[in-house]
């Protein structure tokens, strides 16, 4: 038994604090603690809904008291939402809790939380565009992203998106905002066979990886940083016969027919603003032929593994390539053929490129 | 991880201030003498990091009336062991932002540093990190708490931190009332 009351005589804003890493009904539940716990819950900054995977109908009741009773002078720092499923009108729901209020006609409620980031996790789909002046990061995990709703341009402060095993059926990712960009073990793809297209010129850091289905069109993002791209065989972007991209075997549906480098522009196009660059892929991916796309004129460092080198002629056109580059890593699963060419290429070229091997075995 | 001794230890003894130090001493309310890494500290506290950038650090040891030696000691070991568990500048620098958001549960280091506390060290070190603008060790306390407080009964709660019950019976309902909505199954 300890003596004295350390916790209630703790500052109200380290209170909050511990507030937000309890589940939202246990933190307003302090309440009954003591009177001065009483209504510190009004104003704690984070909201954390995350205990099982609830349905959002079993919460509405819950969340529409919380937003009418908190206190809404402070916006909030984060809603984490973990929800298993999924009724109509869920989706609205869930925006509605993300987005601000008053941005619209009085129709629309005002409770709503405003967070700057909000987590959404679950098995729930999400499709119409969301509304937040606030929002500065959105973390998605599980949900599938329907019609418009990767369309961000009405929410002019978003800076990161964070996309982790999402079903992502949407055209378009866009924002005009947006600095940095992580799509990891998600799957493209709607109805049609069409590539969802990137449209960030805003961006600064992108990771591209695991995902399946077929890998977005990268649309110019001149700020680009960095950049890490890995196309494993779940990508629809790979040909059965190893090929770059342009074997005209008709059984083939993913790769292009006509050897016109249409294949090297879907990602390498948007990457050459980048300074620093990691691609790595299985051996029949058909992305990655570097003889049309421009020159990289920022990049300094850059990895790849052995099937993202190629053949001799792609490993000489990555160095035409790449005017400025200092720091090469190959990472390889053998001592092959290609380490001994492409070590001629670099001699070839008198450049003073460092370059380091790493093996796998 | 084991308590790291080496330099979050009391140095009794002043060490001779060097041109270019990459340490810096701090003075606990009672009289004794941390060192701590400079990059550390200022990575991990806003108010520290200030007192670098301002010179307003004293060789002789900066004075820091409000924390305990106990409290100083444990604050100077995690800034230690912060610096020790980051591979390196490269790898922070290629995962930007993703990882940091306010409200990141701790590490498994973490976890265990601050589980070894006592009650009342807890409380010593939420308070420090607080008043040094720490705040990543402010997540790690404040978890630590809030871990306290999950999943028990408003009785066992106030059974833990001793918190006294000034509610009349009749406020109590009141409140019970008024809060239906966050009663719900449990």
């Amino acid at each position: 038994m300890v003596a004295a009351d350390r916790i209630s005589a703790l500052p109200d804003g380290i209170l909050q604090h511990v507030l937000g890493f309890l589940q939202a009904d246990e933190a307003v539940r302090t309440s009954v603690l003591a009177p001065c716990w009483r209504d510190l819950w009004r104003t704690m900054p984070v909201l954390r809904i995350t205990r099982r995977r609830v349905f959002v109908q079993s919460i509405r009741r819950f969340m529409d008291h919380l937003f009418l009773l908190r206190d809404r002078s402070g916006l909030l720092d984060a809603l984490l939402i973990d929800c298993v499923r999924h009724l109509e009108d869920d989706a609205l729901n869930i925006n509605l809790w993300i987005r601000d209020p008053g941005t619209h006609c009085c129709a629309r409620p005002r409770w709503c939380a405003c967070p700057w980031h909000a987590d959404v996790r679950g098995h729930v789909s999400l499709y119409p565009p969301l509304v937040s002046n606030h929002l500065t990061r959105l973390e998605l995990h599980g949900p599938t992203l329907q019609a418009q709703y990767l369309d961000f341009s009405r929410c002019p402060g978003l800076k990161d998106l964070k996309m982790t095993s999402c079903k992502i059926c949407t055209g378009v990712v866009s924002s005009l905002s947006l600095e940095r960009l992580c799509i990891d073990q998600c799957s493209f793809g709607g109805d049609d066979r069409r590539r969802t297209r990137i449209s960030a010129p805003r961006l600064t850091w992108l990771k591209l990886t695991a995902n399946s289905g077929r890998t977005p069109v990268l649309e110019d993002m001149p700020l680009l940083v960095t950049a890490e791209v890995f196309i494993d065989d779940k990508s629809e972007d790979t040909c059965q016969y190893k090929d770059q991209g342009y074997c005209d075997e008709n059984s083939c549906v993913n790769c292009y027919g006509s050897d016109d480098g249409s294949a090297g522009c879907v990602l390498l196009q948007g990457l050459a603003a980048a300074a620093e660059l990691k691609l790595r892929s299985v051996p029949q991916a058909v992305l990655l032929d570097w003889r049309f796309c421009p020159t990289f004129s920022k990049l300094k460092t850059l990895l790849l593994d052995g099937w993202c080198v190629g053949t001799t002629d792609n490993a000489l056109c990555i160095l035409q390539h790449t005017p400025v580059l200092e720091n090469l890593t190959l990472e390889l699963l053998k001592v092959s053929l290609f380490v001994a060419q492409i070590s001629m290429c670099y001699h070839t070229y008198h450049r003073s490129i460092n370059v380091q091997l790493r093996h796998f075995s | 991880m084991e308590v790291d001794k080496g330099k979050g230890e009391a140095e009794e003894t002043r060490k001779v201030a060097e041109a270019d130090r990459d340490t810096v001493t701090l003075k606990s309310s009672d009289g004794k003498l941390f060192e701590v890494s400079k990059e550390a500290a200022a990575r991990l506290s806003t108010v520290l990091a200030g007192m670098i950038a301002g010179g307003s650090i004293d060789d002789n040891g900066t004075d820091l009336k409000q924390i305990g030696s106990e409290a100083l000691e444990n604050v100077v070991d995690y800034c230690n062991k912060h610096a020790n568990s980051i591979p390196s500048a490269a790898l922070i620098s290629s995962s930007i932002s993703f990882n940091t958001a306010p409200f990141k549960e701790p590490e498994e280091w973490e976890r265990k540093f601050v589980d070894r506390l006592s009650h009342d060290a807890l409380f010593d070190l939420v308070e420090a990190a607080n008043f040094l603008g720490m705040e990543r060790l402010l997540d790690v306390t404040c978890h630590k708490i809030s871990e306290m407080m999950k999943g028990k009964s408003p009785d066992q709660i106030r059974e833990v931190f001793n918190i006294k019950n000034d509610y009349t019976k009749e406020e109590l309902e009141e409140i019970r009332q008024e809060l239906a909505w966050a009663f719900y199954d449990d």
